[in-house]
């Protein structure tokens, strides 16, 4: 239950750390976007890949994310990559150049254009993975929370709570902790009193799990009933207006941060379109003047 | 001035299995009433009927004059704080200086005034320093006292503790007892009104209220109701530390009175 590590949010303060979440937020979608982009030429889609990937690897650093902790969320993946991996070199797909074949299974074709497609993917997932680890572990979920609802505010207009939506994610989050502590607390007494939850075979487990789970949600439901008291007696009405304590302010840092990610997502634009609809040529050739091999 | 005035109380969660038996009692403002009883006699379901948690099925109760019902609730909710007993599940800002905060958003208080008055609160009950803390790194002491500043901020008239130091250990129950004290001095104008197992800390009030049973069994000065051993008896309260003393101090044939304080006493032995 305390290995929960894949993006925690760690208390330091990194230019990262000081950017309003709202903007955290938009530029991560900027980033995914960029992640997205794909040129006509494969390796030219593999400079830019790399070239994003160098970027973020940059960023990761400056934020002080752990690269050990990306490390381990990368180990627990390894199996969908592996099946993605078979999907790729099994499935058949016309796009295939069909003279690239690298090696036959039973007389079954495996193109080199596999494992290219297979490549794309992974990087993908792999940036993907590292912009939402600097967005969690950079941000506090509750500003998190602040941001998104800043986000769901216009839906107000068709009638969206985005309010009550915000403050019920936020109570969400504030209770994980004392949840995690319940369950431990949970498992320690029904242990004590000869529940096995590590040994056993699959119908024996099942029924230790219970004998987790129901005392857990018997004591979530007095915890939320509680807690609804000890809003509503503090006056807190889910439809009142309010005024907000917490304060989300745009600074200068977040518009440089704001005008660094653009300037990527600009040159990552432009050669993409270049590549794509003016001339397609590989950015290797166009750099280097040597045609790549395949 | 009458602060709080009940009269013939009635509530019941299931019908006809009454908790609360036509109950009626009157708090004057500025006093310090200890509600005391056995567990399941109906104190915390008093205690959400007087914030409105709880509408009664029949009697009344007046606040400040005012009649409590379903359309005057957030004029009520005003002059009402209360605070728990689980220091936990209480606690709903993100942080000490946002759970501070709650009450005064929902009471429309502009951002300027709470940036003010939510650190002058924290530091009213000494947590002044962990105002960017979240609950995980609080004890149940801190929880509590961040519980009595949220109540505290909203200025209001009645105070109502529901067992709030019996999730407590001995250190974070005293300094919410010490709070308790200081706002008194502070603001003689406040009532209070707390509900309690500890004999002592129900002694240091003006008036006990003793429930049984939904009723209101008794109400009278700390020093009358030690006086009535027969009480005492028949629902099974602890006696006091100071009572204690003092019966085993007449037992050594030394005069003492009930209503002589400790200095008193001392005085007394010295002699
Ligand atoms: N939500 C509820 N639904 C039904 N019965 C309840 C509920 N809350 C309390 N009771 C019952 O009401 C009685 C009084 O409870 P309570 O006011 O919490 O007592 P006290 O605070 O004095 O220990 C108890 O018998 C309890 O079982
Ligand atoms: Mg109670």
């Amino acid at each position: 239950m305390n290995n929960l590590t894949f993006g925690r949010y760690s208390p330091f303060n990194t230019f990262t750390h000081k950017l309003d979440p709202r903007n955290k937020i938009f530029l991560m979608i900027v980033l995914f976007v960029c992640v997205f982009l794909k040129v006509t030429v494969w390796s030219s889609t593999l400079i830019i890949a790399g070239a994003l990937f160098l970027f973020m690897i940059c960023v990761m650093l400056i934020s002080k994310v752990s690269v050990l902790s990306l490390l381990k969320s990368l180990g627990a993946m390894w199996i969908l990559f592996l099946f993605l991996l078979i999907i790729y070199m099994f499935v058949p797909n016309p796009a295939y150049k069909a003279d690239h074949i690298a090696f036959t299974i039973n007389n079954y074709p495996v193109y080199y254009d596999a494992f290219i497609q297979w490549g794309y993917i992974v990087i993908r997932l792999v940036m993907m993975l590292m912009v939402t680890m600097i967005l969690t572990s950079t941000t506090k979920p509750m500003d998190l929370t602040y941001g998104l609802e800043w986000y769901l505010t216009p839906l107000k207009l068709v009638k969206f709570p985005s309010h009550i939506v915000a403050m019920t994610l936020s109570i969400a989050l504030r209770f994980i902790p004392t949840l995690i502590d319940e369950t431990n607390r949970i498992i320690k007494a029904q242990s004590s009193r000869g529940v096995d939850f590590n040994h056993g075979g699959i119908f024996k487990r099942f029924k230790a799990i219970f004998a987790l789970i129901i005392p857990l949600f018997v004591s979530a439901i007095t915890r939320s009933e509680e807690l609804s008291d000890a809003m509503e007696a503090r006056g807190y009405d889910p439809y009142a207006k309010r005024t907000r304590y917490r304060k989300l302010q745009f600074h200068l840092v977040d518009l440089l941060a704001l005008i660094i990610v653009l300037l990527v997502f600009g040159a990552i634009l432009f050669l993409v379109i270049y590549n794509n609809h003016v001339s397609q040529v590989d950015i290797i050739y166009w750099i280097s003047g040597v045609h790549p091999i395949i | 001035m009458k602060c709080v005035s009940i009269k013939n109380l009635t509530y019941a969660y299931i019908k006809d299995r009454p908790v609360i038996k036509d109950l009626s009692l009157d708090i004057e403002e500025g006093e310090y009433v200890s509600l005391v009883g056995h567990n399941g006699c109906g104190k915390s379901t008093l205690a959400k009927l007087l914030v409105g948690l709880l509408f009664a099925n029949q009697g009344s109760i007046e606040i400040c004059g005012l009649e409590l019902n379903s359309k005057n609730i957030n004029e009520i909710r005003k002059k009402v704080a209360i605070v728990f007993q689980n220091p936990d599940n209480q606690f709903i800002g993100a942080t000490v200086e946002d759970d501070i905060a709650f009450s005064l958003e929902n009471m429309c208080v502009p951002r300027e005034e709470m940036l003010t008055l939510v650190p002058e609160y924290a530091k009213k009950v000494g947590m002044e320093q962990f105002l960017t803390k979240e609950p995980g790194y609080l004890s149940g002491g801190q929880k509590q006292r961040v519980a009595v500043a949220d109540a505290l901020i909203r200025n209001p008239e009645i105070l109502i503790l529901d067992e709030a130091t019996s999730m407590l250990d001995p250190a974070g129950k005293q300094d919410i007892l010490n709070l308790v004290k200081k706002m008194r001095s502070e603001n003689p104008n406040l009532t209070i009104i707390s509900i309690t197992h500890d004999i002592n800390e129900a002694y240091d009030s003006d008036r006990i209220v003793l429930m049984h049973e939904g009723v209101n069994v008794l109400s009278c000065t700390p020093v009358e109701l030690f006086e009535k051993t027969d009480i005492i008896s028949k629902y099974n309260l602890d006696l006091p530390f100071v009572i204690e003393l003092k019966t085993k101090i007449k037992k050594l044939g030394i005069d003492v009175k009930e209503s002589d304080s400790l200095e008193t006493i001392g005085v007394k032995l010295c002699k």
